[in-house]
């Protein structure tokens, strides 16, 4: 081969390196979305300017089924209010706020207030914020999450907490002659002197115990539980360490000592719950796809954060459908993130502790095949339509908590693997408003929905770049906006942005630029548009995974973060540290293949 | 042969049987269209432009008889004609964040530029002389099985496949001689 030819050889080789490798999930996300399109009269119309319709009449129904949906909704919601009304009689007080930082609000619709009285029936919210604290009559404290409503009730022998949604750690006093029960829509607790948590989810209910006992009715069943233990009463709902589960807390470390105490002895981890026993897949075939080595391509953001002489693990991918589940080059290492519930790409780069400790290298080494069936009718995954840009949205297939299960299941059966959750104390950050107050804008109506709507709209304005930044490509404001409309300009992402987002919506950008744990102190509630300019954040969406997550306080990239937080946004991102929950490798062996 | 009526999925069996077909060969029309195009979001388009001809089309008797090699020679197609559409406007490579495309190794550092000085090399091509260089560059294809796809005999694509290569050279000798 002549020397042009070599050349010519190596940049077509180059040239279409990275279509050869693209994952198989991108392509499958693409195909879906185009999929999704077709069924979409919409979707076509706008894109091919066609004017007839040639969708399969079944499908109009897509179309009437959320409408149907939001009426019925409509409909039960106002009977609630309605009953919800009626019931909110004026009653004796059961209880006061203690603490309320803005986000909590009462029947009225009024905010309720430090020291407010909180009678018989009346119902108690918690929007954004940190929750509420109320103080029971009889001593006992009930702290709320945000995103939490309650009310309270005399009962036969005690007093009632009805817990309509959200989340609660209960400090019960200790009771003299009754009890205090709390009640969800498909369990009963009831105490005589103990901290638990309750969950109201709309798959069902959750409590967890951190000091003490609790007596759990569900129907005619009665369960006790102990510290440390937690029942749920679906297999759908997460389940995630009670560590975990409390971190919302303003109390959290003091509990999760709490609970350190209760349970001298970390309890392994069980596979929750007989009713999640019965999650399995019906055949399952596994095939040792190979190993990798220390440095070797990974074809994902792992391969960068991984560097030289580490074994990238991320590196499966995953095509599911109603009845079959097939892991391409999944490491044990993946397959357990995945069955936790963990992205795998994150933990492979978090420390100090990392989520996963323990076992040989081979559970990042080696890569297997394997293929399952869904048992028929488990529908193991959630459909969730995700905004794609332009205003359209595209389903994603989300694996759900029960395809979880099944691999937990998968995991014990056929690699013997025994897991233990133990808990570390690692850094987390609180994000608090700073002294100046929030500068953040509220989204209204008629201002884009869409980040990349935003970013057109903020180019027109030729306010999308910084100084520096248009100074580092060598345009104009002007020239920029002009070039950016034609799209012949190269432009490297938009920072870290927000587009009708909530502060929540914030926190989960921030989590995964520092890879540290946010707990949201704003109590600042609403939507609002914001974006942090490369400049003033040195993590796009990915890049700490590439960096290796060198965002530790002290180092440059954290400290442009939190200087351009509170510059740009008037808001304090706070080191500290607090309870982390690790799942440790106990037992595991490698499968026989089949 | 009398007028075919409007070729519309009206049954659910054919409704089922267009997913099948779509489920089967989307991924190849899309993995070709972003090959040839260097953008997810045109690639979606043309995925979208093809299967929406297929689905208002009654499935013709090329396709039939060797679909594969029918929606390949249809993406080739679209995608050309989208570059050819844009040939005045260079291409936005879009970043590495946002399509996560496995980073270039460390044996080379294939910059946008020369993505893009090939991309309108391969708009000037017919259709015929891209189809081939992506089955022998992208699929990584061997003549003989360009030809069987093709339905030509290896020696046609063989001397398509030289005279490609030295169209391309002579469109990319500025860009090649800094690749090393």
């Amino acid at each position: 081969m002549t020397r042009q030819n070599q050349r010519f050889h190596h940049v077509m080789t180059q040239a279409f390196a990275p279509f050869r490798d693209v994952p198989d999930e991108q392509i499958d996300m693409a195909c879906r979305r185009v999929l999704n399109d077709l069924h979409d009269d919409a979707g076509r119309v706008a894109v091919f300017e066609e004017t007839d319709r040639t969708s399969p009449p079944a499908l109009a129904w897509r179309w009437m089924r959320p409408v149907a949906a939001l009426a019925t909704a409509a409909v039960v919601f106002a009977v609630l209010q309605l009953r919800v009304v009626h019931e909110s009689v004026s009653r004796p007080a059961l209880a006061r706020v203690e603490v309320a930082d803005g986000g909590a609000y009462r029947n009225s619709g009024e905010p309720a207030r430090n020291g407010d009285s909180i009678a018989a029936g009346s119902p108690v919210r918690t929007n954004g914020g940190t929750g509420a604290v109320l103080a029971l009559t009889d001593g006992s404290r009930v702290e709320m999450r945000s995103q939490s409503e309650l009310s309270l009730e005399r009962a036969d022998d005690g007093v009632r907490i009805r817990l309509n949604r959200g989340g609660i750690i209960v400090n019960a006093a200790k009771q003299r002659d009754g009890h205090l029960y709390v009640q969800t829509k498909d369990v009963t607790v009831s105490v005589v002197g103990t901290v638990f948590l309750v969950n109201a989810e709309d798959a069902g209910s959750r409590v967890a115990v951190i000091e003490g006992e609790v007596r759990v009715t569900q129907g005619a069943a009665q369960k006790k539980l102990l510290a440390g233990e937690q029942v749920a009463t679906s297999p759908a709902m997460a389940a995630p360490p009670v560590g975990d589960a409390i971190a919302w807390s303003r109390n959290a470390v003091a509990l999760v000592a709490l609970l350190q105490q209760s349970t001298l002895v970390p309890p392994p981890m069980q596979e929750p719950a007989t009713t999640e026993r019965r999650e399995r897949f019906e055949v399952v075939s596994i095939r040792l796809r190979g190993e990798t080595t220390a440095g070797a391509r990974s074809g994902g953001p792992a391969d960068a954060a991984g560097g030289p002489g580490r074994v990238p693990a991320c590196a499966g991918g995953m095509d599911l459908d109603p009845r079959r589940v097939n892991f391409r080059g999944y490491s044990l290492y993946q397959l357990i993130t995945m069955a936790y519930g963990g992205d795998c790409y994150r933990w492979e780069l978090m420390s100090d502790p990392a989520p996963l400790e323990g076992g040989p290298p081979w559970i990042r080494s080696a890569l297997w095949d394997i293929q399952a069936l869904i048992p028929e009718g488990a529908l193991p995954y959630t459909e969730r339509f995700v905004d794609i840009g332009g205003g359209k949205t595209a389903p994603s297939h989300i694996p759900g908590p029960r395809l979880q299960m099944m691999v937990r299941a998968l995991l014990a059966d056929r690699f013997r693997l025994v897991l233990g959750r133990e808990t570390r104390e690692g850094p987390m950050f609180s994000l608090t408003v700073a002294a100046g107050g929030p500068r953040l804008t509220p989204w209204k109506d008629g201002d884009p929905v869409t980040e990349r709507e935003m970013i057109d709209l903020l180019a027109r304005n030729q306010t999308l770049l910084s100084e520096q930044e248009l100074s580092a490509l060598g345009v104009t404001a002007a020239q920029f906006a002009e070039r950016w409309a034609k799209r012949t300009i190269e432009f490297r992402g938009p920072g870290l942005m927000g587009v009708k987002a909530s502060i929540a919506d914030l926190v989960v950008q921030l989590e995964r630029a520092t890879l540290w744990p946010v707990v949201d102190r704003t109590a600042i509630k609403g939507e609002f548009n914001y974006r942090l300019p490369r400049s003033e954040n040195p993590f796009g969406p990915i890049q700490p995974r590439l960096m290796g997550g060198a965002s530790a306080p002290g180092t440059p990239a954290f400290d442009a973060l939190t200087a351009g937080l509170e510059r740009v946004l008037g808001l304090r991102l706070e080191p500290g540290r607090g309870p982390r929950d690790v799942l440790v490798i106990k037992a595991v062996e490698r499968p026989s293949e089949n | 042969m009398s007028p075919v009526a409007a070729p519309q999925p009206t049954s659910v069996r054919e409704a089922q049987e267009f997913e099948q077909i779509y489920r089967e060969h989307a991924p190849l029309v899309y993995r070709t269209a972003w090959g040839v195009l260097g953008s997810r979001e045109d690639a979606e388009d043309v995925v979208q432009a093809i299967f929406l001809k297929l689905l208002r089309s009654d499935y013709r008797p090329n396709f039939q008889q060797n679909s594969k090699a029918y929606l390949y020679r249809a993406a080739v197609n679209a995608s050309l004609d989208v570059l050819k559409a844009r040939r005045r406007r260079p291409v936005l490579v879009e970043n590495i964040e946002r399509l996560d495309v496995p980073a270039p190794d460390s044996t080379g550092n294939f910059d946008d530029d020369m993505h893009r000085r090939l991309f309108e090399a391969i708009a000037q091509l017919s259709a015929e002389a891209a189809e081939t260089v992506l089955l022998r560059y992208m699929e990584s294809k061997s003549v003989t099985e360009i030809a069987a796809q093709q339905g030509v005999s290896r020696t046609v694509v063989a001397v398509r496949l030289f005279r490609t290569r030295a169209r391309l050279r002579t469109l990319l000798r500025g860009a090649m001689e800094n690749e090393r």
